[in-house]
Order: structure tokens, then sequence, then C-alpha cells
């Protein structure tokens, strides 16, 4: 019974020709280069939306095909038949495998066999080349095994969406990479699901419609632009999965160890990130004889050696846990997003005064604003008169309950939430990051419990910073400086408003913070942090406010010239405070919080 | 008080000689396990090798002595063979796997660390070794722990090997030789091989010298149909090796198979058989792995005619003596009894194979005589000097004299 809803898109023929086939390995300590193919098609398991095809190969070329693979074209023809036979069977796992046996399997043995003596020279070890080079006759020293091990190592993939949905706003896809093994036995060649590959991902997307969002070489409308985000933030957290696969991860030998720095054989070849973390393994010996790896500590990539050019060159690691590394010892890739998510409980100082937490009404508020106007026609027209109104200040308001707070707020306890994105890659910096920061906080102050509108909530601070961080490692610890830019926003709310009632205020102020912390690795993926820093923040610049039914009303221009709103021009966010809290290497990330500039990037 | 300068001296002593013994044990290499790879070249063989170690570097040490080690006692065929030679080597073990000593045997040391395993003591490492075993041999029998082949040849001579390929029955070796360019390529190597460790090389150019030879050994039982075996003691060799090469195709590439085998040429014993194989390798021609394959297979081979040349030199030189009796004699054991009492008087030790009527089979040893032709003109001389023999009015007649084969007839004399 064929699943309606299943379809393998007939485009990738046309659209997805690359292929990346790979080798196998030798020793553990070395990565064995393997090869890929992209099948070029996409197995949606829902409606298909043919309008993502070409954007899905697009992002999963530009993730996927990394320099540890080799790549072998696909016909046209190869593909066709293989979308053709595919959507007249059930398109079962089972019967997708026969088809690409009968289709697929036998271009990429040829593809694979043609080359496979070339690739299988990379893989060949030291004592394979040295006794090589003593019989030319022997040529590069390739053994059969070698060769084989490449006819076995060719592996490819087909993306199965499971879900698509996307509006005008918004964009979200699910779905995973079906892996497949090429192996050969003979004249006979099959394949073979790698079951440890099938991990569901996801990707979301949003953008406004009307605003133009810049790619690498075009802009894009928000529409378009949430669909690019969502299909490259699942492209990207696939990658991870990917290189989290037992026969793709890199790994490598410790060749020597010089102070807090490892070197290792691993390279541009191989396409070696600065700051990417691998594990050093070593094997022990129990008691009873047995030999078994243990992982004894984590380093994270300082300079990458070009292995491409010079097959000796090596590149340098910095330890981060662990001591008394020996040469010998292997490391093996521990693929992350290079996004850690940093949770901190904060306690900061600030300057909340109590008259800037008014809860007024809708008719208040015209009084107070009429008293304005007038007192603005005294100020230009001295010899107009009118009748004064009350009350004339907040304070007068409901006998001095008008206010949220009972006394000044100095001091606040918030939450931080940072994205803190690994920029070494980009900027040839180790250990440099972009952090995205969020945060939300409430005044260290009593309520006045007689104010006016009770059921009104305190007063919320948010924030939103952007900036650089470096951080400079000794061992587990390090110790970290970051600047950035961003907005405070002081907020007033009424959550039980009725019409005319007080619903809304919100003061908005830019600022600049300079932060410092230290950190301490826990384990490779979690690290306990403290920070300190100070924030320099204006006075606010945007204030508007909302009555219930009533539409918002920009009060920016009175603060600063008028007494009765100028209370609120002492809102100041400015002052140290003090955080703690824990930061995760993130495996995958369901959105990009750094979206607008990644897609920078985005060559589609 | 007197005590106490006598108790500092004993302690002094005892910390001394403990701290000697100490250094001492630390020479010798600790892991010794090592594994054959393959004989690099001539001179130089391929060893995998682990070392243990409070550390990588000084495992790796222990990894070049284990591999020297291995080398010398504990391959297949190591360079220490006999009893003495290892005693000797025992006692100036420590010495020479000192620091400064030994490292001149190591070629290579690989820079991959193959196999590193932590243990509670400290750590073991795999490497690769390449060890010059010529020069550990030299060195060793310069320092008298090994018998050199100077000194083994000084009265015998360096032994003589032939080569030549196994044919089958009727075919002509030396033309199979000459036209298959892969047999040819296995007897290029195994002549390298030779040469390179100075023994003298024979490749018997045509087959008439069998001729006479074959005339006589048609009464001899044995050998008849063994053209190699012929060939060999026709010329002379001490020693001649057989080889048969095989190419083997694969699924991908091709492997080169090849059988060879040492016979000791006066008997046709065999003294060593070795079969090599290399690796099914792609896109190479034939020759590149039949050499790999007689790599693996004649260094062998020939530690094998080593030992048993050193061996049978103690005894002197060896030669087949045959006599073939074509005279007419009323008590032809009369004659036979004669050459044995005589020979006798000449050899350090005789073995007689046959004694018919019509033949007498020897192998004979012998130091007195530098050459074959002294060795015969003074048999000749105390055969006649031999009452029985004498008055059997018998005379020799020499019919075929080289290293190794003195053929003579026994006539009636005039």
């Amino acid at each position: 019974m064929k699943n309606k809803n299943s379809f393998l898109t007939p485009y990738f023929t046309i659209l997805f020709l690359f292929s990346f086939l790979t080798y196998s390995s030798f020793s553990q300590k070395k990565y064995e280069r393997k090869s890929v193919t992209a099948i070029g098609a996409v197995f949606f398991k829902t409606e298909p939306a043919l309008e993502i095809v070409s954007l899905i190969n697009n992002r999963l070329k530009y993730h996927l095909e990394v320099p540890r693979f080799d790549y072998n074209e696909l016909s046209k023809d190869a593909t066709r038949e293989f979308v053709e036979k595919g959507n007249r069977t059930d398109l079962s796992p089972s019967s997708i495998q026969k088809v690409l046996e009968e289709t697929i399997v036998p271009q990429i043995v040829q593809a694979v066999n043609a080359v496979s003596e070339e690739r299988a020279k990379g893989n060949l070890t030291e004592e394979q080349l040295a006794s090589a080079a003593v019989d030319k006759m022997k040529g590069s020293g390739l053994t059969a095994d070698d060769v084989l091990k490449v006819m076995n190592s060719a592996y490819l993939y087909l993306p199965v969406v499971t879900e698509w949905t996307s509006d005008e706003k918004n964009a979200t896809i699910k779905g995973y990479v079906a892996w497949y093994r090429v192996t050969q036995k003979g004249n006979t060649a099959k394949v073979e699901r790698v079951n440890e590959a099938t991990q569901m991902q996801e990707g979301n997307g949003n953008g406004e419609p009307e605003q133009s969002y810049r790619l690498k070489s075009r802009s894009v409308n928000g529409t378009e632009f949430a669909k690019i985000i969502a299909v490259n933030t699942w492209a990207k957290n696939l990658a991870v999965a990917m290189k989290n696969i037992s026969a793709f991860k890199l790994g490598g030998e410790i060749k020597s160890v010089e102070g807090k720095f490892v070197e290792t054989n691993l390279g541009t070849k191989e396409g070696l990130g600065m700051d990417e973390g691998y594990d050093v393994l070593e094997e022990e010996e129990d008691d009873n004889g047995k030999v078994k790896t243990k992982n004894v500590g984590f380093i994270r990539a300082f300079s990458i050696g070009n292995n491409t050019q010079n097959i000796n060159e090596v590149s340098r690691f910095q330890t981060y846990i662990g001591s008394g590394f020996e040469r010998g010892m292997s490391i093996q890739e521990r693929a992350r997003l290079g996004i850690d998510i940093s949770i901190r409980p904060k306690y900061f100082t600030c300057n909340i005064p109590r008259y800037a937490t008014p809860i007024i009404d809708y008719t208040t508020f015209n009084a107070i604003y009429t008293n304005i106007i007038i007192n603005n026609i005294q100020y230009y027209f001295p010899g107009f008169t009118a009748a004064e109104i009350t009350p004339q200040t907040f304070d007068d308001y409901h006998g001095g309950h008008g206010f949220i707070l009972k006394d000044d707020a100095t001091s606040a306890i918030g939450i931080d939430i940072n994205f803190n994105w690994n920029i070494a890659k980009l900027t040839k910096v180790p250990q440099l990051f972009l952090n995205v920061d969020v945060a939300v906080g409430v005044p260290n102050a009593e309520v006045d419990g007689d104010a006016f509108v009770q059921s009104a909530a305190s007063p919320v601070l948010y924030s939103g910073y952007l900036g650089p961080m470096k951080k400079f490692w000794f061992g587990r610890m390090n110790f970290n400086v970051a600047g950035a830019i961003g907005v405070d926003v002081f907020s007033l709310e009424n959550s039980d408003a009725q019409t005319g009632d007080f619903e809304k205020m919100d003061f908005t102020a830019p600022g600049i913070k300079l932060d410092a912390g230290i950190e301490y690795l826990i384990n490779p993926d979690l690290t306990f942090n403290i920070g300190v820093g100070y924030k320099a923040a204006l006075s606010p610049i945007v204030a508007e406010v909302k009555f219930k039914d009533e539409k918002t009303i920009d009060i920016s221009d009175l603060l600063s010239s008028n007494t009765f709103f100028s209370g609120f021009n002492d809102v100041n966010m400015s002052g140290v405070n003090i955080s703690v809290g824990i930061s995760y290497a993130l495996p995958s990330l369901p959105f990009d919080p750094f979206a607008q500039i990644s897609a920078w990037d985005i060559d589609y | 008080m007197k005590k106490i300068p006598l108790i500092i001296i004993i302690s002094l002593i005892t910390f001394i000689s403990c701290s000697t013994t100490s250094i001492v044990a630390q020479n010798a290499p600790k892991s010794m396990q090592a594994t054959f790879v393959e004989s690099y070249s001539p001179t130089e063989v391929s060893i995998r090798a682990w070392g243990i170690g409070s550390d990588v570097d000084n495992a790796e040490i222990d990894a070049k002595k284990s591999a020297i080690y291995f080398v010398l006692v504990s391959a297949t065929d190591p360079l220490l063979q006999t009893s003495e030679e290892k005693s000797s080597f025992e006692q100036m073990k420590e010495q020479f796997f000192a620091k400064g000593s030994y490292e001149q045997y190591i070629i290579f040391l690989g820079a991959d660390i193959l196999n590193r395993v932590k243990t509670k003591e400290g750590v073991k490492v795999e490497k690769l070794v390449r060890v010059n075993k010529e020069k550990l041999s030299k060195d060793l029998a310069e320092k008298g722990v090994l018998k050199s082949r100077e000194e083994v040849t000084a009265n015998i001579g360096n032994p003589m090997i032939m080569v030549l390929p196994e044919v089958a029955k009727g075919e002509n070796p030396i033309e199979k030789l000459q036209k298959d360019a892969n047999v040819k390529i296995g007897a290029e190597v195994i002549e390298s091989y030779l040469t390179a460790r100075k023994y003298d090389v024979q490749v018997p150019e045509q087959m008439n010298v069998l001729n006479e030879l074959t005339s006589a050994q048609n009464q001899v039982a044995g050998n008849e149909e063994d053209i190699a075996y012929q060939l060999a003691l026709s010329i002379g060799s001490d020693v001649y090796i057989t080889f048969n090469v095989k190419i083997e195709k694969g699924s991908i590439g091709k492997k080169g198979v090849v059988g060879c085998r040492a016979y000791e040429t006066t008997t046709a014993k065999l003294l060593g058989t070795e079969t090599g194989y290399s690796p099914e390798r792609p896109s190479v021609p034939d020759a590149a792995v039949i050499e790999e394959a007689m790599n693996d297979a004649i260094d062998k081979v020939l530690s094998r005619i080593s030992a048993y040349w050193k061996e049978d030199a103690s005894r002197g030189q060896q030669y087949k003596l045959i006599f073939n009796i074509t005279g007419t004699f009323d008590d032809a054991y009369v004659i036979s009894d004669a050459i044995d009492d005589v020979l006798g008087t000449m050899t350090t030790q005789k073995k007689q194979n046959i004694a018919t009527e019509k033949t007498v089979d020897y192998i004979i040893w012998q130091k007195e005589f530098e050459s074959t032709s002294k060795l015969f003109r003074e048999l000749d001389k105390r055969l006649k000097e031999n009452t029985d023999f004498s008055g059997a009015n018998a005379k020799l007649k020499r019919v075929n004299v080289n290293r190794k084969l003195i053929l003579v007839s026994i006539e009636n004399g005039e």
C-alpha cells in the first residue's frame, strides 16, 4: 500500500548532482577518508513541498559536503531512474533500499572503483610508505586491502522531510538524513542503512514580510528569509549529527606535547576548524590484561596545519581538560553546533524612581496632558490663562498611591540567557564569540499594597545586547571579557485593565556594557561561570503608553520637556551586575539566534 | 665511635652495589615483544616492536632494544643460533644495550606510534623499527659473540651457492631461467641477497656439464632426475637453492607466491624451505610482487644456510666422492675396504652412502688439503701405498674433480 504522503521529488536529478563518497579507515588513530554520494532526491513523508527542494539541496550540500569526504559524480539518468522507480514503490525503507541497489549503487561502485587506488593512497600508513620507498616497483605501496577499504567506504544519503510548514512570517522543517553504506563483495554490491545516523532534527525561521533581509549575494523578503533560515538551521543540525556518526568522526594521534598544547596530524585536509573540540582517548590495561579505551581529556583546535600542501604539517590544540598527555594518545572529534547557551541568574543595580511607575487612567493622563499643553502655551504666550486642572502631578493622584512601587528601586534581580556563537572560524581568533544576551529582571523594591491598580504586575526590566566576547583559558578555567551594545526596556503592564485603564508603559534606553567573568569547565559541554559587569545606559529615548482600548501614545518628546514626565528621565539602568550560571555547548538548536548575521554567508 | 665509620662504609658499599645492579638491570630490553614485518633489503629488516617504559620516550627506547633483541634472539632465524653465541651475548647484554651503543643498528624509527597502552607501571608502545641486521651481525662477530663469516670460512672458504628454478620433469631449468622473466626476477632477488651477504653465487649457464656426471650417477640410487642436484654437484656449489614463482590474480590486483628451498649439495639434504607471499597489490608489474614475495622467503632461507654452514665448517670442507669401479677385480670389496681405510687417514669425518661392486659413494670432510686437486693427488698416492689396493692391481683415474665432487673410476692397472 503506497503512502500517498510520501514522495520522492524528481528535481534532484537536475538540482543536486554532487555526490560524495569516501573510503574507510586504517588505524583508529588516523581518520580514513570516506566518500559520500548525494542521491539528489528528497523524500517527503508529508505533502511534497517542491518549492524548497532546491533550497534543501543547496543547504545540505553546503553543510554536509565537508573536506573530510571525497565526492563522486552521479549521472542524471541514475538519479532520474531512482526517483521514477522509487515513486512506484510503497516507499518503505526496504523498497527504497532495493531501488537504490538497482539504480544508484552500480554507478557509485563504478565511480568509486575508478578512483579507489588514488583515494586509497591518502590512507597509507607510515609503515606502508616506508616499505614502498625501498622498492619503487611496489609503486605507492598500496595493497588490495587498502583499495577494498575504499570500495567499502562509500556512503550515500537521502534527506527525509517529515514535516514542513510555512506562512508569511514563519517556517518550520523537521526531518532527518538517511545514510546508507555501499558494500562490495566480489562482484556484488549492496547498501545497508547506517542506523545510528537517523536523528530527527528541526529548523525554524521567521521574518517580517515587508522587511528586506540580506543574504550573501542578494536580499530577500521576510517570507522567503524565514524559509531559508529554517532549512539552513535544519541542515546545520543535520551536519552536527552527521559528524557524530562514528564512521565519520575525525580522529588523529597526538604527535607531540608542549606545555598546555598538543600537536596532532589532523589539519585542513580533513577540514579541521579552529576551536573544534576533541576528546583525548587512552587505551588502558586493567588488572586482567584487558584493554579498555578511556576518555582522559578534552582539547580544542588552536591553530590549523595545512596538511593539504604538506602531509607532515600538524595542528596545535589547547588543553582544556586533562593533563599528562603523551605522544601516541588518540583524539576523537566531539562535534557541536558552535553555539553555547548560557543561563545566568543575576543581581544588578539600577535606578527606578518610585515616581516612574505611575498607574493612571486615560482620563487622568489626558488631564495631565492638557495641563502640559496649557503650560506650554503659557510659556510661549505668557498672557494666556486657563483653568487649573488637578492633579498637577502624579503625587497628587490617588492620595499618593498612584505608583506601583512603594519606594525607589536601586537594584534588581533577573536572569540572563546568552547565546554565544563561536566565530573563531570566521575571525581566526580562537575563543572569540559573538554574544546575544537577552535578560529579564524585576526591581528589588516593595510593591505598594495600596496602589490604585492592584492587578498591575510589578515593573519588569528587559534587555537585549549584542557584542563580542573573548575567553582566555588556563586549563579548565578561563577569564573572559565581553563588550556589548543594546537596549534596556523598563516596562509597566496592567494585566487586568478595563476600558480606559492604564494598560502598558514602556521606556527604552540604549546602553553599552562591559562584562568580565571566570568560567570552569565541568565537562566538555558544561561550564560553570561567575561574571561581573558594568552597564552604562542612557536615559530613556523612547517612551510609549497605552490605555485599554486606546491607541499607543508616544510620549518620548515629553520626557525631557515637561516636569510631569521628567521623572521618567531618572530611570537609569546603569550599574553593576553579578551573575552566576552554567553554559551548555549545544549539539543542535531548532532556531538560529544569529540568523540575520549567519544569513550573510548563505549563497542561495 | 669506631663503629660509625664502619657502618658508613658498609652502607656506602651496599648503596653503590645496589645502585650499580639497578643501573645495569635497566639496560636490557624489558618488553622483548616484537614481530617480523619484512626483509626490507638484503641488510635490513623491519620489525614491529613493543616497548615498555615510565613514559613514551622510555618506552620507545625499549621498543628499539626489543627490536634488536628480536633479531638477535627471538626471530625464527635469529642471529644468535648456538648456545655458545647466546651465552656469550648474555654476558655482554647490559653493555650492548647501554645508551650510545645499540642505537647505531636502528636505521629507522617510525614517527607514528602504532599502538599505545597505559599500564600500571607506565606505558607500552608499539613502533615500526628497522634494524641493520648485517651491521649487527658483523659487529657482534668482531666482538667475538658471533662466529664471524671470515672465521667460519677461514679454512673452507665461503659457501658457493647455486640458484636454479624448479622445473617439471623433462624441463630445462636453465632455459626456463633465460626465457621466463618472472623466474629471472626471482633468481635476481636471491642473487642480490646472496651477494650482499658475501656468498659466492653460481648460476649454471649450460647443461652439457651434466653429461659426464649423469652417466656416473646413473648407477647411484637416488637423485637421477634431480637436475638441480646434478647441476650443483657438477659445478661444485656447496649449497643449491631452488625456487618457484607464481602470480595469483585477485579481484583487485595480483600477488606473488614463491617457494624457496635450500639443499646441501653433496647430500641433497633439505636445509630450509620457505614460502613467501606478497600482499595483493593493484597496478603493479609482476616483478614487483615477485620481489616482495621473494624478500619474504629468501632471508629466512639464508639464515638456515648460514646456520648450517657454521656447523658444517667445524668439520672442514665437504666433498662428494664417487668411485666408479670399472675394472675387473676378484673381490671388489677389497677395493672398497682399501678406499675406506685410506679415507680414514685423510678426513675428519666420512660417511659412506653406497658401496656396491660397481660404485662406492662417500661424503667426506677434510681440513688438510686446500684444494680438490691436492686432495685427489694425496688420495691417489695413499691408495697406491695401500697394499690391498695395489695388490688388487687397481688404479685411480680422474673423471671429474671440482669443488664438491671427486668422481673417479677404478680401473685395472697395467
